[in-house]
């Protein structure tokens, strides 16, 4: 499923973009009904990178200073 | 003079030179950082040599700094001042003495600081290096931040804790620098540097935490403002507490009072984005649900259309049009009837009124003689048989006599 692929900032902003457009009345009622499902589906990979994130932390070493 | 025969004899340059070989060869001598005074100040204006002597209550040395150095200095040193180099030892051979040789040079002392960060301020100023135009946007969504800080510094922490908290979800790229010293400069410089060469670095943090002006020192350095200023990624500075200000400060794409206001300006905070996606799941219904009845709402208007242009309904319509006219011809056809019978009850009111019978119930009387109205006496002669209308009946006589009045 692609939507696996797509990471936080990716699912918020395509959540955004369905609210927006669900928001516009001149929608057809397929397509309203498919952005709900697929807005439903964004807000749950949202939180599930929520849920599972934890800050990742790398260190560069101050090295080669002459 | 009691010299030995074989013993080695040196002439003064020889003497020099090894004498030169053996400081140049101290490892301690190498790299050096003297405090003093500066006296004797001269500048060469040809070469842009500085000419020198730095000294303390005690003593004094001799200092050379080279054009290509003093190019790059952010003030200009006079009498008086205290200052800081980094620098080397070495032998002038000809004059045979040993000088420092400056790489670097900072004023030492708050009111030195203070003098040559408004020096720099100003130069910086006037190149628009601080002009609101080239400052770049934040991030809103970073997904990578370096760090260029002490990796060992409640300042790295203070960062870590912050995004921990309020944006886990982002990978946090510490790149270690010296952050005060003389060679702090050169550190932070090094470790911008290694900043540009990661990939995908959204937003870049550069700061410590407080301390004296001397401390922070490291962050007026005139070639990091450059690097800064010439940096594609944004960068926020944070040096020392919300009431220091650095030319770090004044460059960078954006000045946070503290480590920890950085590590906050820079991610937005994840607890809002959850209550916006709660949100966002309520707005999805209520939307979709108001598509739905919206659509609703014009299916319904749309079957009450067709039904009401509908073969049927045009029949039952006729049908209620017929029938109205009905009701208007029958209540204008009683109308015209009842008009006509009191027209007539009129007339045979008038007519009544003049029925000549009438009169002759009076005592008058109509004679006719062959169904013609006799009207005076020469219509008749004698023996003509007339007809008498009486209002009961009809008298038939013979004339037998006729006479005129007046003849």
């Amino acid at each position: 499923m692609e939507n696996k692929k797509l990471n936080f900032e990716q699912a918020l902003l395509q959540l955004e973009d369905i609210v927006t457009e669900l928001e516009n009345n001149e929608i057809e009622l397929n397509t309203a009904i498919k952005n709900y499902q697929k807005g439903i589906k964004l807000i749950t990979i949202c939180k599930q990178h929520i849920e599972n994130a934890q800050l990742k932390v790398k260190e560069i070493s101050d090295s080669n200073i002459d | 003079m009691n010299m030995s025969e074989n013993a080695l004899v040196l002439n003064v340059s020889q003497l020099n030179a090894y004498i030169k070989a053996i400081i140049q060869n101290d490892p301690n001598l190498k790299a050096v950082n003297i405090r003093g005074e500066i006296s004797n100040f001269t500048n060469h204006r040809q070469t842009g040599h500085f000419y020198f002597t730095l000294k303390d209550e005690h003593s004094s040395i001799r200092a050379i700094m080279f054009g290509y150095n003093t190019s790059k200095l952010s003030f200009m040193p006079e009498n008086g001042m205290k200052v800081l180099i980094s620098g080397n030892i070495s032998v002038f051979e000809r004059d045979g003495a040993y000088q420092l040789y400056c790489n670097d040079i900072i004023p030492d002392g708050i009111g030195e600081l203070y003098k040559a960060f408004e020096q720099l301020k100003q130069k910086l100023e006037k190149q628009g290096l601080f002009d609101q135009i080239h400052k770049k946007a934040i991030p809103l969504f970073p997904k990578k931040i370096a760090a260029i800080t002490s990796k060992s510094s409640a300042a790295i922490e203070d960062i870590k804790n912050i995004l921990s908290r309020r944006y886990p979800l982002v990978e946090l790229v510490v790149v270690d620098a010296l952050v005060q010293g003389i060679n702090a400069p050169k550190s932070l410089l090094n470790a911008l540097k290694k900043c540009e060469m990661i990939k995908d670095i959204d937003t870049i943090i550069i700061g410590r935490g407080g301390g004296s002006i001397e401390d922070l020192w490291a962050f007026n350095d005139e070639n990091l403002a450059y690097a800064i200023f010439e940096c594609k990624t944004p960068i926020i500075s944070a040096v020392g507490h919300e009431i220091d200000y650095t030319i770090c400060d004044f460059v960078a794409d954006l000045r946070a009072p503290t480590p920890s206001a950085a590590a906050e300006i820079a991610t937005p905070d994840i607890n809002e984005i959850n209550k916006k996606l709660d949100k966002y799941k309520i707005l999805l219904y209520n939307y979709t649900l108001s598509q739905i009845n919206n659509k609703n709402e014009t299916l319904i208007t749309l079957s009450n259309d067709l039904f009401n242009n509908s073969p049927q309904n045009k029949i039952l319509t006729a049908y209620k049009k017929i029938d109205e006219l009905k009701r208007n011809l029958e209540f204008s056809v009683n109308n015209i009837i009842e008009r006509k019978n009191i027209e007539f009850s009129n007339l045979l009111r008038t007519l009544n009124a003049l029925n000549p019978l009438n009169t002759l119930s009076k005592g008058y009387s109509i004679t006719y003689l062959n169904d013609e109205l006799i009207k005076n006496t020469n219509q008749i002669k004698i023996n003509d048989k007339i007809k008498t209308i009486l209002p009961d009946g009809i008298v038939f006589s013979e004339v037998s006599e006729v006479k005129s009045n007046g003849k």
